[in-house]
């Protein structure tokens, strides 16, 4: 049998890690019902709320959006980051240990996988979104919003991978952390309100931290993209792509440094195997 | 013979009341610390503490600048409006019907120990309801300390001689045996279920959060749905909670106030009190028989400790 190396096995390995994420999607659509309905309905309660409140109808498309990209964050959060503590509570983090291929191409197939299942449930939110609430998109510039909407998936789950490297070393505490992460980051990153009011009510430093998680900005400007007039925008969206473009550069490298490390200290302190601590 | 087993293994057949009485505390109390220390025992408090609140703060802030954003802070009856059902609502209602779906899934797939509590005395209910109490405990923390922030720092206004304390506390607990038996109900359900079991709380407190009136008057929906949200114990529970803390029914500001809610405005105290005090009732009833069908449904279909990998 013919050993496969190099990039082939990295490949091979991000595929079949991979795989069972787009394939299982497909096996059992169930899951599609609730993950729609979860994000969609909350979404809904947000509109309600602006409507209360007689707010713009652009604000109405911002909430639609946002909830169309909070599934993302959720995806990298729970399936990403947290994934490789769940992968050790049934075993499998062993056994990818074990095997040649590298646990970047573990992670990269997850990525994969997850962005897939993520933008069918986003794609679905935005659609009955944008017909339940009447919402009116500004098509003119959507190749630019497409490619803001790329790179900033290639710095989210580079964010994940990055993370996921942090959850390796953690037992019980990844639950929470993942827990308490959701709705901070929701907060930070304007999902239900422009970025730019949000700039004005936070103090500074944590405008800071909200610069760093890459739906921030991609959101900001896809907004400024598709609604354009009706958003001011933090910068101008080629400077957010700029921005975008350069944290995917980090967050990459960083997961893969940071992953070598963290997969030896776990080693180290045989944390690789260790359950329900 | 009974001499040959112990009647702690017994089932309820026969038991004295007062024996079944005491086991079912005692397995309350247990689950209660048990629950509390799965929550709490990862971190220690002060760590505990601060992820505790991170999310329903996060949430409480989020409304906020919704809020300021587009009324810029003109409009203070209806931040208390919005933020005293937030409280409770993030607090409350998605800690016990989110809460105890997910502990027997915990138990079941997680820990794995959901059959060794069916194998040994342990009443089931009961160690549930213990289960949720823990829960309860730290929702209702969440609560007290969202509401303190609200008035210490962001600008809500409660006046404490105003509050209707009597109100607070037969509304407060109506609304909490509501939960709980909504909890049960959710949590019978997740043990017959295999796949997704882990969103179907998520989903009912999602719907919740639209169809209770917690972030906006219900009179802001569309007729069907309005009847939707006026068909549900947790809108009259929060516009309960909300009229107690208030000191009255929650009104527009201004020269000529009007409801927030005129749909909810037209029912007084006592027959909020005769919905939720029915809706108790039914809810108690209904989870404790409903409970125990799906127990034994999931018996019958060897489901409790089946591990599917969710």
């Amino acid at each position: 049998m013919r050993k496969s190396t190099g990039l082939e096995l990295f490949l091979r390995g991000t595929v079949a890690r991979g795989y069972p994420r787009i394939w299982g999607a497909h096996r059992d659509l169930s899951w599609l019902l609730f993950d729609v309905l979860i994000p969609l309905v909350n979404t809904s309660a947000f509109v309600f709320l602006y409507r209360a409140l007689h707010a713009p109808e652009a604000y109405i498309g911002f909430v639609v959006l946002g909830g169309a990209m909070s599934t993302y964050w959720l995806n990298v959060l729970w399936m990403m980051a947290s994934q490789l503590y769940w992968d050790k509570q049934e075993g499998f983090l062993e056994l990818y240990t074990m095997s040649p291929v590298s646990t970047m191409a573990i992670l990269l197939g997850m990525g994969v996988g997850g962005l897939y299942m993520s933008t069918v449930r986003a794609g679905a939110i935005a659609v009955i979104g944008t017909i339940l609430y009447g919402v009116k998109f500004d098509a003119s510039q959507w190749g630019f919003a497409l490619l803001v909407f790329l790179v900033t998936m290639v710095a989210l789950y580079g964010l994940g991978m990055t993370l996921s490297s942090v959850f390796l070393m953690w037992g019980r505490e990844a639950w929470q952390v993942s827990e308490a992460l959701t709705e901070p980051v929701f907060f930070l990153s304007g999902m239900n309100f422009p970025l730019s009011k949000l700039f004005l009510t936070i103090p500074g430093v944590l405008t800071i931290f909200s610069a760093i998680i890459p739906v921030s900005f991609g959101l900001d400007a896809m907004r400024q993209l598709l609604f354009p007039g009706q958003i001011q925008g933090i910068f101008d969206p080629w400077i957010e792509l700029g921005f975008l473009a350069a944290m995917g550069v980090v967050f990459v490298t960083a997961a893969y440094l940071m992953l070598r490390r963290m997969e030896w200290l776990a080693k180290v302190e045989a944390r690789l195997s260790l359950r329900w601590q | 013979m009974d001499y040959a087993r112990p009647h702690l293994n017994t089932s309820d057949k026969g038991e004295p009341l007062k024996m079944t009485l005491r086991e079912n505390l005692r397995t309350l109390r247990i689950a209660a610390w048990l629950g509390w220390q799965v929550e709490g025992n990862w971190a220690d408090p002060l760590v505990f503490f601060i992820f505790t609140l991170l999310k329903p703060m996060a949430s409480a802030l989020i409304l906020l600048v919704m809020y300021q954003v587009i009324a810029g802070g003109q409009r203070a009856d209806f931040f208390g409006y919005l933020f005293i059902s937030n409280a409770f609502f993030t607090g409350l209602v998605i800690q016990l019907l989110v809460g105890l779906s997910w502990t027997i899934i915990d138990d079941r797939e997680n820990y794995k120990m959901l059959k060794y509590i069916f194998t040994s005395p342990a009443r089931h209910l009961s160690y549930l309801v213990g289960r949720a109490a823990a829960k309860g405990a730290i929702g209702m923390m969440t609560t007290l300390i969202l509401l303190g922030t609200g008035v210490a720092f962001l600008g809500l206004h409660l006046d404490v001689a105003r509050v209707q304390w009597g109100w607070l506390g037969v509304y407060f607990v109506l609304g909490i045996i509501i939960l709980a038996g909504m909890g049960l109900i959710l949590a019978g359900i997740s043990l017959v279920i295999a796949r997704n079991a882990f969103a179907i709380g998520q989903v009912v407190a999602g719907s919740l959060l639209l169809f209770s009136g917690a972030l906006f008057p219900v009179d802001t929906l569309p007729s069907m749905l309005r009847s939707a949200s006026l068909a549900m114990p947790i809108t009259y529970w929060l516009e309960g909670l909300r009229r107690a803390l208030i000191g009255g029914i929650p009104m527009t500001s201004g020269t000529n106030p009007q409801p927030l809610s005129p749909a909810l405005a037209v029912y007084d105290n006592w027959q909020l009190l005769l919905i939720l005090g029915v809706c108790a009732v039914v809810s108690a009833v209904g989870s404790y028989l409903f409970f125990n069908f799906m127990e034994h449904q999931a018996k019958e279909r060897g489901m409790i400790d089946r591990l599917t990998g969710y």
